[in-house]
């Protein structure tokens, strides 16, 4: 392997790079480099599997394609019989892209990630927050809390700060 | 105030710098306060509220004969680059071809047939002029779509690219209908004239409908260099071996791009995809395009 390959290799050696991609994403469905490498890449791995899913393995021009493209050949099959019937019934783009934070000190250049929808891997994204929910959890929580307490002090006539508890409770209910 | 009672102890700060800056701008301070809770929905990413749907709905198969279509109306097709496209002027300029195809017959034809063209002419006698020759290129989209056809008169090669939506052109006939093993023939002005010598009073050969265009598997000897193309870099499967001698072909080799066949992005650029032209030709075949020409009553 020729460390050339990619930029300034011309336009042969930018096709050699894009098949090294595309059938890294094929095999492990997330890939980590840098960003406008994968976003060159993306469309490559998108367009061949659209074929794949539109044409199937029986049409001849779609074969080619996929054994030009990737160069292990056992991806031929897991793309025509795991990643076709998969994203059979996909009505938006079957890979997505997210930017990495820059990395100092790094390569300098941006950093992403391309995987394929529905890999097995982990998610990328953190799961997000319904912070409505998890507010109104936290009041209901804290509103019980300070009920029991009003009820076991609210005969004794020496009550550490009734002023405050009551106000807390005064705003909760509110 | 209202508004700070109303809002819980964590924002309190920000909602009451809020009110106190608003009430020098205005009498009322309560006019210009947000509430924070009236921020929240806004605050959220645009993919939360809008998520991505995958719905179960297959996509549309691959249509039946739409590469058939393609070499049949090419010219309904709107032009590949984005940056020359108009939906608009699209639209429009199928709509005038429609009408121009109503009352003039514009029959199938390739690269490689032989034609034959009426056109008005003013100072001819009879008012027009007949050509005939064979289709050596076949370009454009829309009303700008053209011909090509070419002809050796006297010695003399002569080509003539018609305008097919042209108003002067009055009759077009196909005198034999056929394709050549290239998509361009500019090859035959380096070749000898009786490549392209055609009879004006060429007899119309009878075409079977509904039977397959027969596909002229004829190889053209071309005259020796100096030439208008370098023909050698052009991958031509319709001429004879151009005996150069090794230089050229090492020179074609050298600035030959064989990986653009497999470059699919470019492909898919250049080309007007599948969904697009399967769209176009159901409304171009809801029209009337074979105009046939009804006995005039006596």
């Amino acid at each position: 392997m020729s460390s050339t390959l990619g930029h300034g290799s011309g336009p042969s050696g930018r096709i050699e790079r894009l098949r090294r991609v595309v059938t890294a994403l094929m095999r492990y469905e997330r890939l980590e480099s840098h960003y406008y490498c994968l976003d060159e890449a993306r469309g490559y791995a998108e367009r061949i599997i659209h074929l794949a899913v539109r044409n199937g393995d029986s049409d001849k021009m779609t074969m080619e394609t996929a054994n030009y493209w990737l160069l292990e050949k056992d991806l031929v099959q897991k793309l025509f019989n795991v990643l076709a019937p998969r994203y059979s019934n996909y009505t938006t783009s079957f890979t997505q892209m997210h930017v990495l934070p820059c990395a100092y000190p790094g390569p300098g250049g941006t950093l992403g990630i391309l995987e394929l929808k529905g890999n097995p891997w982990p998610s990328v994204l953190p799961k997000e927050r319904n912070t409505k929910r998890e507010r109104l959890i936290y009041l209901s929580i804290c509103y019980l809390i300070v009920k029991n307490i009003c009820f076991v002090f609210f005969f004794s006539p020496f009550l550490p700060f009734p002023f405050i508890l009551s106000t807390s409770c005064m705003h909760v209910s509110e | 105030m209202a508004t700070v009672r109303m809002c819980n102890i964590g924002r309190l700060q920000n909602v009451w710098k809020i009110s106190r800056r608003s009430s020098y701008l205005h009498p009322n301070p309560e006019r210009n306060t947000i509430k924070n809770d009236d921020l929240e929905k806004y605050r959220k990413s645009c993919l939360t509220q809008n998520p991505e749907k995958v719905t179960s709905k297959l996509p549309d198969a691959k249509p039946a004969n739409i590469e058939e279509y393609r070499h049949l109306y090419p010219e309904f097709l709107p032009h590949p680059n984005w940056l020359r496209r108009d939906f608009l002027k699209e639209q429009l300029e199928r709509k005038d071809m429609y009408k121009r195809r109503a009352i003039l017959s514009i029959p199938e034809f390739y690269v490689g047939s032989i034609m034959a063209v009426t056109v008005a002419d003013e100072f001819a006698p009879n008012r027009e002029n007949r050509f005939v020759g064979i289709c050596i290129a076949r370009e454009g989209v829309g009303l700008d779509a053209n011909f090509t056809l070419r002809n050796v008169v006297d010695n003399q090669g002569i080509e003539i690219r018609y305008e097919m939506y042209h108003p002067h052109i009055q009759k077009i006939e196909v005198l034999k209908l056929e394709k050549r093993l290239d998509e361009e023939l500019y090859y035959l002005r380096d070749a000898p004239p009786e490549y392209s010598t055609i009879p004006f009073d060429f007899e119309p050969v009878q075409f079977a409908k509904g039977s397959k265009v027969p596909v002229n598997p004829i190889k053209v000897k071309l005259n020796p260099r100096p030439w208008l193309q370098r023909y050698e870099r052009m991958n031509l499967k319709g001429v004879q071996d151009l005996e150069l001698p090794q230089r050229f072909y090492d020179k074609a080799a050298k600035v030959a791009k064989p990986w653009e066949e497999k470059d699919l992005m470019k492909n898919y650029r250049e080309t007007i995809n599948d969904d697009e032209a399967a769209k176009i030709f159901h409304e171009v075949l809801s029209h009337t395009l074979d105009y046939k020409e009804t006995p005039k009553k006596p």
